[in-house]
């Protein structure tokens, strides 16, 4: 499975393996025989392309790098491919919170018609002696909240309801 | 070490003749290949995509690093089975890099009679676990398994090397502290759902993935009750509810993606260490080798201009030169790896068994692994040898090969007959790894010779009825005992019984044992230790 790197919006399939004096480069179709890079230290190197030295100064946050060539600014983000090949994933997440054990809700930490994220805290509830906040699995507008405060359920009781966010 | 003069006369009307044959074999093997691993039946291919499958030969080349080898093994397995509708017998194994580690990986096809398993698939899938478990090498399952098929389950289920023997060899390998990972690309029904229960790790893959004992139709029949596939033992169920899965993946890529970080993860036990130098290409071209290779396989050559294009630099530290001629002894490097040689280069005969035996001892001794290139008619026979004690002499060699606890690998360049095939380490004397090249054969006693006695036997019992053969009617059951008995010693028979790993291009034969090799240091090599050698 080859590396996946995106710059520009545009998703780029690649591979490196080691050669004589430095890398091969697969992109997509293409093949780049010598690739090298020499570090310098301090967020700067060199960078050699089939026999053509270019200095280079970068900058690496976490899945994103900034990589300046020449008095240009590019931006290339690293898809880590758990996350990317698992796009489907959202379409298996429901549109409804259920509840992970029975307890009772404490407090109530958004009101219908409110857009949330994935994380956003809907809702703190208390079962099994422990305070637990519940968080939105997905992007959606809140729909409707199934319990008011002070109210039990049991497990697997539908929480909260979302729709689809407006796009 | 001394470089190998070759003596072969590249611009001879013979070698050309020779290039052109073994090229032709060599182009006929490829395209046998290529159509055992591609050719599939149109409806076959559309119903994976209806499914929203990927195609076997994706999938391992998704799974596996990019532009790393893949040695894959048996791929001509069952070709002369089954009427030849079973390409591969509908399984993919091989020696690949997964993560910077070299793993088995064996798939199931799903295009051919949607997976199910065949006597020779579990054979094949049997084999590639040994392989497993002989060099402590990782699994990669890639499962989409129908099952077994029923008409021929008296050959495949209860037997001790039929399908339980994988149920068995996986609890071993896990025994053993060498993990496996699998991932339930299509249905694991049955049996085939041990596959994934008994892996260390599982990702099954939603919506197509599924793993129970009896599918729905089996349940439906058994007790009346109506399940979905995906209630039943799908991917939301199994990571969820019972367990049985470890992972659940929306697509097969980002099951596999799961499986390539999980293999990234595991404990990486170091290797054997064994002398190993810088690796230096044979000083002769491997492509001379079809010149080499005679035509007519009853033509006697020298093993050495064999090794020359095998080894590196072809240099070759030759042992006992003048004794035992018929058995070229010596040591010589493969891709750095020092190795230790056995090559036919005549019948066998009492000193060059000693010989031999001896050379085993002594690789074995220093760590040295042994390949074993055949090209044997089978030891001589005759009052003056048994007198000399050529049985007990052969024997010895035999007693020699079976102890040896360096890995050995075995080839067969031409013929492997009788005693021979088992004293140069043949199947049974479990080689790491055997191959083949594509005009050997194997047999227990050479195709003339072996026609000739059974016409013979055939004559007689029909004589004890009364009956009689003209010499013409002698002739055609002649010619058809001959022709079966070929057919049955070929090397694609041999490849199709899963005799070997595979027959190999001889000129590519170099960089497979170069991977063989590299795969079997990864299980500790045992202190030498025989039996009793007949004095």
């Amino acid at each position: 499975m080859k590396h996946s790197l995106e710059t520009n919006g545009i998703e780029h399939q690649l591979w490196l393996s080691r050669c004589r004096g430095g890398y091969r480069l697969s992109l997509g179709d293409k093949v780049i025989t010598s690739v090298a890079f020499a570090h310098e230290g301090d967020g700067s190197g060199v960078l050699s392309i089939e026999g053509e030295s270019l200095p280079v100064r970068f900058l690496i946050d976490r899945d994103i790098i900034h990589i300046n060539i020449g008095g240009t600014t590019r931006v290339i983000r690293y898809v880590e491919p758990l996350r990317a090949r698992s796009c489907a994933f959202a379409q298996t997440n429901h549109l409804v919170v259920r509840a992970p054990m029975p307890g009772i809700v404490v407090a109530t930490k958004v009101s219908p018609g409110q857009l949330v994220y994935t994380g956003t805290p809907l809702m703190v509830m208390e079962g099994m002696k422990l305070e637990t906040i519940i968080r939105s699995q997905r992007e959606g507008v809140v729909e409707r909240i199934h319990f008011k405060e002070g109210e039990n359920f049991e497990r697997d009781a539908v929480l909260v309801s979302l729709s689809e966010g407006v796009s | 070490m001394q470089r190998i003069i070759s003596l072969a006369d590249v611009k001879s009307e013979d070698f050309r003749l020779n290039a052109a044959h073994n090229r032709a074999l060599v182009a006929e093997l490829k395209e046998r290949q290529r159509a055992a691993r591609f050719n599939r039946p149109e409806r076959d291919l559309e119903r994976l995509r209806r499914q929203n499958k990927m195609f076997v030969r994706d999938r391992v080349e998704a799974l596996l690093d990019p532009e790393t080898p893949f040695l894959e093994l048996s791929t001509l397995a069952a070709n002369k089975a089954y009427d030849g509708e079973v390409p591969g017998a509908a399984q993919v194994t091989g020696i690949g890099i997964v993560a910077g580690r070299e793993v088995i990986v064996h798939a199931d096809d799903g295009s051919v009679k949607g997976g199910a398993w065949y006597p020779l698939s579990v054979k094949k899938i049997v084999r590639a676990l040994d392989i497993a478990i002989e060099n402590r090498l990782p699994v990669v399952h890639l499962c989409d398994c129908a099952g077994g098929y029923l008409p021929l389950q008296a050959e495949f289920f209860a037997d001790r090397y039929y399908a339980g023997r994988i149920f068995r060899n996986q609890s071993i390998l896990s025994k053993m502290g060498v993990p496996q990972v699998a991932i339930a690309m299509g249905h694991c029904t049955a049996g085939g759902a041990y596959v994934p229960a008994l892996s260390d790790y599982n990702i099954i893959v939603q919506g197509t993935g599924a793993i129970f004992l009896g599918g729905p139709p089996v349940v439906k029949a058994a007790t009346g009750e109506i399940v979905s596939a995906e209630e039943l033992g799908g991917a939301d169920m199994h990571t969820s509810v019972s367990g049985t899965g470890d992972y659940f993946a929306s697509s097969e890529m980002h099951a596999i993606a799961i499986a390539r970080d999980v293999i990234a993860r595991l404990h990486r036990p170091s290797k054997t260490s064994i002398d190993l130098a810088a690796s230096e290409p044979p000083a002769y071209n491997a492509s001379e080798l079809y010149g080499i290779i005679p035509r007519d396989a009853r033509v006697q050559f020298d093993m050495r201009e064999i090794i020359a294009r095998l080894v590196d630099g072809s240099r070759f530290h030759e042992y006992q030169p003048r004794y035992g001629q018929s058995l070229v002894c010596g040591f010589a490097r493969l891709h750095g790896y020092q190795i230790g040689i056995l090559a036919n280069n005549g019948v066998p005969v009492s000193d060059s068994s000693l010989k031999g035996a001896h050379f085993i001892q002594l690789c074995d001794k220093n760590r040295t692994p042994l390949l074993f290139l055949q090209n044997i008619t089978g030891f001589m026979v005759g009052r003056e040898y048994e007198r000399g004690g050529i049985t007990k002499d052969g024997a010895k060699l035999i007693m020699a090969v079976s102890g040896a606890s360096v890995p050995k690998f075995t080839v067969v360049c031409n013929g492997s007959h009788g005693a021979g095939t088992y004293a140069m380490a043949g199947r049974a004397f479990d080689p790491r790894f055997m191959f083949t090249w594509p005009q050997s054969q194997t047999s227990a006693m050479g195709a003339v010779q072996a026609a000739g006695v059974l016409t013979h036997v055939k004559a007689r019992q029909l004589a004890r009825k009364g009956g009689r053969l003209s010499e013409r009617e002698l002739e055609s059951i002649r010619a058809s005992i001959l022709e079966e008995y070929l057919d049955r010693s070929s090397a694609y028979y041999a490849s199709s019984e899963i005799w070997d790993d595979g027959i190999l291009d001889p000129a590519d034969t170099r960089n497979a044992l170069a991977i063989a090799l590299s795969a079997s240091l990864n299980a500790p090599i045992e202190t030498p230790r025989y039996g009793v050698f007949r004095m």
